[in-house]
C-alpha cells in the first residue's frame, strides 16, 4: 500500500484553505472548492480499494486575485501582473477496510499520478504563460524526492526546456497537497499582504495551522530520522528515501 | 385524534363564510372545520393537524368588548400564540400553525411575501405562511404535506442514544440505507445542523426538527438539491431537465427525496445521491459536464441541452429569488443574505444586478466589492 491520507484531514484542509485564502482567490474558487469536496465525498463513498481521480480539472481552475507585482518583497513591485492557476490529479483509493454504507472511510491511499501543477499567467486568466511547475508525490521507480517539485515538462510536452521525456530535476519540496501548493503560491505572489495575513491568530488560520503543523512536524521529523540513520551522503539518502506508508495518519 | 385517513385542517377567520371556492378545494383534500376566533373550542384543537390563522382579524366584537387588553388578541400572529399554547396544554401532540393572509407584504418588509413564507414563518413563530386565495393547489399540496409530516413526527425521543436517533432521522427522512452514499448522506444532514442534540422535551423537539426542514433545509440548496439545483450540476438547461424529468425518472429514483414533507417546496434530490449516481454513470469523471451528459442522454434516451456557460451559478435577483437562467460565475460575485445558512451552497448575484441594486451591492462580502468597482 502506498502513502496514506486521513479523508478528514483533507476536508479540513480544504475547509480552512478556503477562508484563510479567500481574500488572495477569484470568486470563482468558492466553486472549485465545493467541486473537490464533493468529489472526495464520493470517493470516500466507493468500494475499498476501488481507484479514483480526485481533480481540480484543467477546465475548472483555482485562479488566484491578479497581483500587480506584489511577488517581490518589502514593497517593491514588480513588473508584471499575474495571476496563479491551480489544477491537481491525485489518483486515490479508499483504504479503510471496515467502511461500509454507514460508516465512512476514514483513509485513502495514493494509487498513481500525485501531481498539482500551478500556472502563473500574465494579465488575466487566459493570459501568457510566464512560469509553471508541478508538485508532487513521487510514484515507485521514479527518479529524485519523494516530495519534489518538477519545473514544466507535463505530459505531452515535447519541446526543450524541460520536456516530458526528461524527468529531472526533482526538487525536494515541502507541499504537495493541492491546498498547500496553493498557500505556496499565494505567498509567492502576495509576499507582503500574505505574510501579515498568515500571522493572524483567526479561527480559520488556527484550524489551518493545526493541520499544516502537523503534517510539516511529520515530514521533518522523516526526513531527521532519514539522515539520523543511513550513512554516507545526507543528500542521497533524502533523495532515495521512501516514507512508510502511514506517515500523515 | 385526527382521523389517519384525512388530514384535519382548522380554519379560523373572522369571517369564515368568506373563500368558498378556496375551502371547497381544500375539503378534496382535507376535514376542513371553519371557525370564528369566538367559537373555536378544545375539540377542534384536539382533532387538528394543521390549524390555519387568518393574519388580520377586525370582525370580532366579543374581543373589544373584553376588559383586559391581554384579553385581546390583535391579529392572527397573536391568536396563533394563544391556539398554540391552548393546544399543547390539552394533548402533547404536535401541529403546525400556518398563517394565511391577503396582506402577507405587510410581514415582510417590502420583499415579494411569496415563496419566502419560510422566512416570514421563522421570524413570527409559525410552521408556514401561505397568501390568501392564491395558488391553490400549491397550499393545498403543502397543508396536506405538513398535516402528513405533524402525524409522522414521534411522540417520544430516543435520549443518550446516537444511534437510536440516527435511526430514527434516518426514517423520518427517508434515508435509504442500502445505498453506498448513505454515509455522506448522514454526514451532509449533520453539517447541517440537524437538531437533533439539545436536551428539548418531546413535543418541542419535533417542532423544531419540522422548522428546521421547513425554514432551513428545504428553501436552501444544502444536502437536498431542487431541479434548479440538479440541472446546475448536470450542466443542463433547467427547462430541459424539466421536460426530460419522466424519462430520467428511473435513473434519479434512488436519489428522489421522499421522506417527511416531500414535495413541500416541489422535487427534491440527495445531492450526495446525484454525485453517486454521476461517477458511476461517467466512470468516475463527474466533473466532466460533456460526459455527464452525453451519458444521460444515451442511457436514458433523453436529450438534455447543455449549458454553454464554463463556471455556471445560480444568481439571484434584488428579492432573493433566483434568475431564470444560471449566470457565468467570472461575471457575478457572491452574496450573503442574511437568512442564507453557512452549510447551505453559495448565493450568488450579477455583477450588474449588484450594481443596479444597492441593497443586493450590500450583500456582498468585502473581497468581492472591488468586482463592482470596474
Amino acid at each position: 500500500m502506498a502513502q496514506q491520507f486521513r479523508f478528514e484531514d483533507l476536508f479540513k484542509e480544504i475547509k480552512s484553505a478556503e477562508e484563510t485564502m479567500d481574500p488572495f482567490l477569484q470568486p470563482t474558487a468558492t466553486e472549485v472548492f465545493a467541486d473537490l469536496r464533493r468529489q472526495l465525498e464520493t470517493i470516500r463513498s466507493r468500494p475499498f480499494g476501488e481507484k479514483a481521480r480526485w481533480e481540480i480539472a484543467k477546465t475548472r481552475p483555482l485562479f488566484t486575485r491578479l497581483s500587480e507585482g506584489l511577488y517581490e518583497p518589502k514593497g517593491r513591485k514588480g513588473k508584471h501582473k499575474v495571476i496563479g492557476e491551480i489544477t491537481s490529479v491525485w489518483e486515490i483509493m479508499p483504504s479503510d477496510p471496515k467502511a461500509n454504507n454507514r460508516t465512512l472511510a476514514r483513509t485513502f491511499a495514493l494509487c498513481g499520478l500525485t501531481s498539482v501543477r500551478v500556472r502563473l499567467l500574465e494579465g488575466s486568466t487566459s493570459g501568457q504563460v510566464l512560469g509553471e511547475w508541478r508538485m508532487e508525490i513521487a510514484s515507485d521507480g521514479a527518479p529524485g524526492c519523494f516530495f519534489h517539485i518538477q519545473v514544466l515538462g507535463e505530459d505531452g510536452r515535447n519541446v526543450p526546456p524541460f520536456p516530458h521525456s526528461l524527468s529531472i530535476p526533482r526538487l525536494p519540496s515541502l507541499a504537495f497537497t493541492p491546498m498547500t501548493a496553493l498557500e505556496f503560491v499565494v505567498g509567492e505572489l502576495f509576499q507582503e499582504s500574505w505574510r501579515e495575513h498568515a500571522v493572524q491568530e483567526t479561527n480559520a488560520m488556527n484550524f489551518w495551522r493545526s493541520i499544516q503543523e502537523k503534517r510539516l512536524m511529520a515530514l521533518l521529523d522523516w526526513y531527521q530520522q532519514v539522515i539520523k540513520s543511513t550513512g554516507g551522503s545526507p543528500w542521497n539518502a533524502l533523495k532515495a528515501a521512501v516514507p512508510q506508508e502511514g506517515l500523515f495518519l | 385524534m385526527a382521523n389517519e385517513s384525512r388530514p384535519v385542517v382548522l380554519v379560523v377567520d373572522d369571517h369564515p363564510d368568506d373563500g368558498r371556492p378556496e375551502m371547497d378545494e381544500w375539503r378534496r383534500v382535507f376535514s376542513v372545520t371553519i371557525c370564528h376566533p369566538q367559537d373555536v373550542r378544545q375539540d377542534h384543537l384536539v382533532a387538528a393537524d394543521v390549524i390555519v390563522v387568518d393574519y388580520v382579524i377586525e370582525n370580532w366584537d366579543e374581543r373589544e368588548r373584553a376588559s383586559s387588553i391581554a384579553l385581546r388578541p390583535i391579529n392572527g400572529l397573536a391568536l396563533t400564540a394563544v391556539l398554540r399554547q391552548q393546544t399543547e396544554s390539552i394533548e402533547s401532540r404536535l401541529r403546525a400553525f400556518v398563517l394565511r393572509s391577503g396582506h402577507l407584504a405587510k410581514l415582510s418588509g417590502g420583499f415579494p411575501p411569496q415563496p419566502r413564507g419560510h422566512i416570514l414563518a421563522a421570524a413570527h413563530d409559525l410552521e408556514w405562511a401561505v397568501p390568501k386565495g392564491e395558488r391553490a393547489t400549491d397550499i393545498v399540496r403543502q397543508i396536506d404535506s405538513l398535516a402528513l409530516a405533524v402525524r409522522l413526527l414521534p411522540g417520544k425521543w430516543p435520549v443518550d442514544d446516537f444511534e437510536a436517533t440516527r435511526g430514527l432521522v434516518e426514517r423520518l427522512l427517508a434515508l435509504p440505507n442500502s445505498v453506498r452514499w448513505s454515509g455522506q448522506a448522514w454526514n451532509d444532514i449533520q453539517n447541517a445542523h440537524a437538531p437533533i442534540h439539545s436536551p428539548l422535551d418531546d413535543l418541542t423537539q419535533s417542532r423544531v426538527f419540522l422548522r428546521w426542514l421547513l425554514h432551513r433545509i428545504f428553501p436552501y440548496p444544502c444536502f437536498l438539491w431542487d431541479s434548479e439545483r440538479l440541472a446546475l450540476r448536470l450542466r443542463v438547461r433547467h427547462q430541459s431537465l424539466q421536460r426530460n424529468l419522466e424519462g430520467l425518472r428511473a435513473a434519479l429514483a434512488e436519489s428522489e427525496y421522499s421522506g417527511c414533507l416531500k414535495n413541500f417546496l416541489g422535487l427534491r434530490w440527495w445531492r450526495s445521491g446525484i454525485e453517486a449516481l454521476l461517477w458511476d454513470l461517467t466512470k468516475g469523471e463527474p466533473t466532466n459536464p460533456d460526459a455527464t451528459r452525453e451519458a444521460l442522454n444515451k442511457k436514458f434516451g433523453v436529450e438534455l441541452q447543455p449549458l454553454t456557460l464554463k463556471n455556471p451559478v445560480i444568481c439571484f435577483d434584488e428579492n432573493i429569488q433566483p434568475l431564470a437562467e444560471p449566470c457565468d460565475a467570472d461575471g457575478s460575485v457572491r452574496i450573503e443574505p442574511d437568512d442564507w445558512p453557512a452549510f447551505a451552497d453559495q448565493a450568488w448575484t450579477s455583477r450588474k444586478l449588484a450594481k443596479e441594486h444597492p441593497s443586493l451591492g450590500a450583500l456582498v462580502p468585502q473581497p468581492d466589492r472591488e468586482y463592482l468597482e470596474t
